[in-house]
């Protein structure tokens, strides 16, 4: 009875050990020399990031990730280095990187412990930053909330205009860290108002657009985009308070510090040499200077 | 002189005076309260004692001085034609700014019952006109008619608010209120301090009974009787209904609660009994309108009966009514509607409303002081005298803090208006000084 059953558990551990030598060994700097190939993740709809353009893809994490091609060229001697462009679901963004199906993912994401018990990180490449998108036409009181002040700040008598029927609707991404902060912060930011979930950027920016709510959270530098897209016709605007920062940084391989390293030392070098700078003023709409402090605080010395 | 049958009478007056002071502020006044906690009940000790000691003065002012003129006619005591004039003038201003405000609050609260209202600046902007000119014409018939009408859409708040200080405890659960009584776990002090301003200005409007002398039964009562009744009656329908509603709807409900007293009939009874105290809130939303443009078009009177404003503004009909002044309020009050509907001018007028409660507040203190020559002159013994200055004190005091709580913006923009007011009244003094120009001749021939 034991022994066919045994023999399966030995079967597993066998072919368990045999794989074993392929995860550990998926070395990043091995898999680019000896492919001649340095294939780049990215997500393509996230622009000023990363977005997909035919076979290529354009934005500031893209560039960023070219300096990281530059620097492999020259450390593994290899000028004739093709660079590939593999665009990633939001959904494999972690998976894309452990299964060793891209060599690194550009798009920033921000570090969580959960996620890096299966990958690692590069410094951090850029400061994302919660704000929030309302209409330009949004009521005082709402806008003076989001803005971090008191929502009506005159006397409060029977001639008071009374909003409390204007319903506030807040919009954010669905799971996101967001969607538990607004949760917690709703009370205290003093509107009546409630919070809906959507699946992405544009969902949210439509709603929106269509009045179905009033006023939608997510990164700063997505939503400017989001408004840049509408032009100047749009009736959006993106309010200047940033509510939290979080640092975001690219994947890459968990047992790779090699190749950690090899990102690490371009992105550092970006960010002395004011190449860093220079793609903000490309793709950011500029630095200011908590942003150009924070660049001497993520660079390696 | 109208006969006294198109006079109001106590009760008319009592309750034009507490439905006045509530209007549309008691209808979110609950979900205000909420978002602190049960214990920005607190604040009403301080508040309601404050108030009191407003209406009190006032209702000693009506018993030495039961002149026509309201406010501005105590504030000429102490302060002479001019005192007169800038209080007339400012308190105007304020009614006037005022009425527009309630309006679109009231069209605000409709919109749960024609939707249309509420689907953009132009529908909201067309009721706005709309029940400021309902509420003008209804005054047409004079101050009995008026009194009548707020005698029946009184019911809108008796029912639904004093109805709940009432039978609500039949509902009310301690710990419901225990729990509620500090979510955001503020210091006392820190709570109290930030609850004091959703009550400090409840009170406003206690002054109707004085503005309605000369359209009131046997004033030298009346008046002071009804400033009392009015205010103690409006104080003990605020506590007993923001307390007992607390212990009935959980607090996380009620703090994002848009229509509180229709939600407590909603959970009590069911959702119909909801809409239908709904749309008694804003029945009597729109008798306090009613009232409001009453106690109007009276300031308005009583001023240009004194040759300060314009004449056309005492003309009265048959019914004791002053038509051509309130046609002439209404077209103030369309122009200032009309004038919202752009966002920028929308924003603005919410500056003026706070403005609009400085230029109320300043003649409070005109009119308190006044006391202290009236009373001199009535010849008081002088335990009343002392009685009475020590809650002068405090009436001050309360409306001094309550000017300042009004925050920089509108104590300046108040400031201002009142300074354009002197201005006014130099264009108007020489009516007052007839005497000047014979010691001129004799100056001028020694």
């Amino acid at each position: 009875m034991n022994v066919p059953f045994a023999k399966t558990t030995r079967l597993l551990l066998a072919i368990a050990l045999s794989t074993l030598p392929l995860i550990a060994g998926a070395n990043t700097l091995e898999r680019v020399r000896s492919s001649h190939t340095f294939t780049l993740g990215y997500l393509p709809d996230l622009a000023p990031f990363s977005k997909q353009e035919g076979d290529k893809a354009s934005g500031y994490a893209i560039d960023l990730c070219l300096k990281v091609a530059d620097k492999l060229k020259s450390e593994l001697g290899l000028p004739d280095l093709q660079v590939h462009y593999q665009p990633v679901q939001v959904s494999e963004q972690v998976s894309a990187v452990s299964q060793g199906k891209v060599d690194i993912l550009c798009t920033p994401t921000p570090p969580t412990l959960e996620r890096r018990k299966m990958i690692s990180y590069s410094i951090p490449i850029y400061t994302a930053g919660l704000s929030v998108l309302v209409r330009k036409d949004a009521n005082e009181p709402l806008l003076n909330v989001l803005k971090g002040e008191v929502a009506y700040n005159g006397p409060t008598w029977r001639a008071s205009i009374n909003n409390g029927l204007a319903n506030q609707t807040y919009a954010t991404l669905e799971g996101g860290v967001t969607e538990d902060w607004i949760r917690e912060r709703m009370r205290l930011l003093n509107v009546i108002a409630s919070l809906v979930t959507v699946a992405n950027n544009d969902e949210g920016v439509k709603l929106v657009t269509e009045g179905k709510a009033d006023a939608f959270f997510s990164e700063r530098m997505l939503l400017r985009n989001e408004i840049t897209k509408e032009g100047a016709a749009g009736n959006l605007m993106l309010l200047d308070r940033i509510f939290e920062y979080s640092p975001v940084a690219m994947i890459v391989d968990r047992n790779d510090e090699d190749f950690r390293l090899l990102v690490d030392t371009a992105l550092s070098e970006a960010y002395y040499t004011g190449a860093i700078e220079k793609a903000y003023d490309q793709y950011l709409g500029g630095s200011n200077d908590t942003v150009r402090k924070l660049f001497r605080v993520y660079a390696l010395p | 002189m109208a006969d006294s049958s198109k006079k109001m009478g106590l009760m008319g007056l009592t309750t034009l005076v507490t439905v006045n002071m509530m209007g549309s502020g008691i209808i979110m006044l609950p979900t205000n309260m909420a978002q602190l906690g049960a214990v920005s009940l607190l604040s009403w000790i301080f508040t309601a004692i404050g108030s009191m000691a407003i209406a009190y003065c006032f209702a000693q002012c009506g018993v030495f001085c039961p002149r026509s003129g309201g406010l501005s006619a105590y504030t000429e005591e102490a302060h002479a034609k001019s005192g007169f004039f800038l209080c007339s003038y400012l308190y105007f201003l304020s009614l006037a700014i005022a009425n527009v405000a309630v309006a679109i609050s009231a069209v605000g609260y409709m919109t749960a019952f024609v939707p249309w209202l509420g689907t953009g600046a132009i529908p909201l902007c067309i009721g706005t006109i709309s029940l400021i000119w309902l509420t003008t014409f209804a005054n047409f018939g004079g101050p009995g008619i008026t009194g009548k009408i707020g005698a029946f859409t009184v019911w809108g708040v008796i029912i639904p608010v004093a109805g709940l200080s009432i039978i609500g405890w039949f509902w009310f659960k301690p710990d419901v209120l225990a729990a509620a009584w500090n979510p955001n776990s503020l210091a006392i002090s820190e709570a109290i301090s930030k609850a004091i301003p959703l009550t400090l200005w409840a009170f406003l409007g206690m002054e109707s009974a004085a503005q309605a002398t000369d359209a009131v039964e046997n004033p030298k009562r009346n008046v002071p009787l009804a400033c009392l009744f009015g205010t103690l009656g409006a104080a003990v329908v605020y506590v007993l209904s923001t307390t007992v509603i607390q212990g009935i709807i959980p607090n996380a409900d009620l703090a994002k609660s848009t229509a509180p007293f229709a939600l407590v009939y909603a959970t009590i009874f069911s959702p119909m009994v909801g809409n239908i105290v709904m749309a008694l809130a804003v029945m009597a939303c729109v008798g306090s309108l009613l009232g409001w443009q009453f106690t109007l078009a009276q300031t308005a009177k009583m001023t240009a009966d004194q040759n300060l404003f314009l004449k056309l503004f005492s003309k009265v009909n048959s019914m004791n009514a002053p038509v051509v002044g309130m046609i002439v309020c209404g077209v103030l009050q369309t122009l200032m509607a009309l004038s919202t509907i752009s966002p920028d001018a929308a924003a603005q007028f919410s500056k003026l409303v706070s403005l609009a409660a400085v230029t109320n507040l300043i003649p409070y203190i005109t009119a308190l002081t006044g006391l202290l020559v009236i009373m001199h002159k009535a010849g008081v013994s002088s335990a009343i005298r002392t009685r009475n200055v020590v809650v002068l004190l405090i009436a001050v005091t309360y409306s001094l803090y309550a000017l300042y709580a009004c925050g920089k913006d509108a104590v300046m923009g108040g400031t201002l208006v009142l300074a354009v007011g002197y201005l006014l009244y130099g264009f108007l003094a020489k009516r007052f000084t007839e005497a000047a120009p014979a010691i001129q001749a004799r100056a001028g021939n020694p």
